[in-house]
């Protein structure tokens, strides 16, 4: 035995873990290897030393020092649960209680599988699987939880938009929070990649039972994260654009995921683009706010145009709702600068002029032609462009 | 280090037990904040939001990870991701890991580090290998727990904890014979 593999049972005995056998072929090394035995004793010098650091303690007690904090996000969590609509982080009492029952079914299943071997195990998965499911759709049929459900999953994204306002790494640890959140079926598989169609589930079981609010006005607040194109920031948006999207848009399944290609370019172009799901789902959420049929053109005609894009000097961002009608809300407090009064088809190219004074879309106006519009935010006005 | 009733009343929504869970936990998650960044006033910033995540994750919390390993999980992500400076670690890489000492046993004059000497050696740590160090000196952590905390692979854990000691081990010593002290 050699002194660089001595090295290792050095560093193994310090923590303990040497067997009798390899403790003796250590202390028979360094008895008669000199070097060996220095720098033996000065690890060990250096592991007590390790061992007697100060156990120090805060001045003064954290959890009081949160405590109104805490409130706070109590506060939200249970103003979230009345009006569904806007999801803030939280720790409702239901989240937790759902993740629980879930958890349970779980264990109650997880014996059988352990008897039956391998392919009955799968099968039981695949029966979890439905019946988890099944259990969902249920559920959220016949109470308020479906308010609950999207709470659970939004909190965890939006806690991590409030509470660490600027690293795109910590989304590795949110990514497991979010897969243990959104539903027991993601655990079997524990990779990353489930974090997508956990967070789509979530936004189209939104939209398929939530109340449609005709007008829209649950529009998404914007935070400063378009502006900085990091991806926390494109985090920080994400639930927003999910909620107000489930709020906005009566629209189907198909939108969120089918129009979702289209405007993930464009929000690349917004933000900066980050390879999360999170951000994934952002895209989702936003491409079906300007509704189907629209987002397809937008999409597919010219994709550089943003769905919603923010004006160059990151004040307002433009949106089509439900398919017919322009708005246009300031991106710091989401307030309403301007909605398009008559209801038009085939918006499109919504696009901002460089001083961001004026927005121009293009629409097909009462008559049948199309014409383009040019709307001023800070004075609330639209006029018609020209008819060619 | 916390009761399992606890953290079940807590996950059913007693806010109560939350609270009470939070106190009890708040020193080690201190802990291991301070030794991390190495500095109180940061340590106190990611240790509350440590807490303030704890409080509003404990419904993903699940029984299969232990408790203490999901707490200093979330601990660590803040400080490293967070708190990350830009200060100048020294790749441990580059070191030559092998005996860099050649100098004869009687020149040697041993005594105790002291905390200081160590605390300013385990801050040129890589963060990782600071994390490890932590885990295992500060929170009396295995080498299972300290993978599941940081998850990373157990040899992994392994790797960095030897090479981080190697290196604390260079410093301190090149401190005590150069009598750069302090």
């Amino acid at each position: 035995m050699n002194c660089q593999e001595v090295m290792d049972y050095m560093q193994r005995q310090l923590d303990g873990d040497l067997d009798e056998r390899e403790t003796e072929i250590l202390m028979n090394h360094t008895r008669h290897c000199s070097d060996c035995a220095a720098m033996f004793e000065r690890l060990k010098l250096l592991s007590s030393g390790l061992e007697s650091l100060p156990r120090v303690a805060p001045s003064y007690s954290l959890v009081d020092a949160i405590l109104p904090k805490l409130a706070e996000i109590q506060a939200a969590a249970e103003a979230a649960v009345e009006p569904p609509r806007i999801v803030i982080a939280g720790e409702g009492t239901n989240p937790p209680r759902r993740v629980q029952k879930q958890a349970g079914n779980w264990r109650r299943w997880l014996p059988l599988s352990a008897i039956g071997g391998t392919v009955a195990a799968g099968v039981i998965i695949g029966m979890f699987f439905l019946s988890n499911n099944g259990m969902h759709s249920l559920r959220d049929s016949n109470d308020s939880g479906l308010a609950a459900d999207t709470g659970s999953a939004n909190a965890s994204v939006m806690d991590e938009a409030r509470t660490n306002s600027g690293d795109a790494a910590d989304s590795s640890s949110d990514a497991s929070a979010a897969k243990e959140n959104g539903s027991p079926a993601a655990h079997d598989k524990g990779t990353s990649n489930d974090k997508v169609p956990v967070q789509q589930n979530m936004v189209l079981k939104s939209e398929e039972g939530r109340a449609v609010d005709p007008n829209g006005e649950a529009m998404p607040p914007i935070t400063s994260g378009g502006q900085d194109g990091d991806a926390a920031g494109d985090q920080a948006n994400s639930p927003n654009y999910a909620t107000s999207d489930s709020g906005g848009s009566a629209g189907g399944n198909a939108p969120a995921s089918g129009s979702s290609e289209g405007s993930d370019s464009a929000d690349g172009g917004q933000t900066g683009g980050a390879g999360n799901a999170a951000a994934d789902s952002a895209d989702a959420g936003q491409a079906s706010v300007p509704g189907p049929g629209n987002e397809q053109k937008v999409g597919s005609l010219a994709p550089q145009v943003m769905a919603s894009p923010i004006s160059p000097d990151k004040q307002y961002q433009a949106f089509i709702v439900d398919g017919d009608t322009v708005s246009v809300y300031t991106v710091s407090d989401s307030e309403l600068k301007y909605q398009s009064a008559t209801k038009r088809t085939g918006i499109a190219d919504l696009k901002w002029s460089d001083d961001s004074k004026q927005l121009t879309y293009t629409a097909v106006d009462a008559d049948g032609t199309k014409k383009s519009f040019v709307v001023d935010p800070i004075a609330g006005t639209e006029q018609v462009q020209s008819s060619n | 280090m916390v009761e399992p009733g606890l953290i079940k009343a807590a996950q059913a929504g007693d806010g109560e037990a939350l609270i009470t869970l939070l106190r009890q936990i708040e020193n080690h998650v201190y802990r291991t904040a301070y030794y991390i960044v190495n500095n109180e006033q940061d340590a106190m910033d990611a240790a509350q939001e440590a807490l303030i995540r704890i409080y509003t994750k404990i419904g993903t919390y699940e029984e299969k990870a232990q408790f203490k390993t999901w707490v200093q999980r979330i601990v660590t992500n803040i400080c490293i991701d967070k708190f990350r400076r830009s200060k100048p670690t020294v790749s441990i890489d580059e070191h030559d890991l092998v005996f860099q000492d050649q100098h004869s046993v009687e020149e040697e004059v041993m005594s105790a580090y002291t905390s200081q000497d160590i605390r300013k050696a385990i801050d040129k740590l890589p963060e990782h290998h600071r994390a490890v160090v932590v885990l295992r000196y500060l929170q009396d952590f295995s080498y299972n727990e300290i993978a599941d905390s940081l998850d990373l692979p157990l040899n992994t854990v392994k790797s960095y904890l030897f090479r981080a000691r190697q290196q604390l081990q260079t410093y301190l010593h090149d401190y005590q014979r150069g009598g750069v002290r302090g």
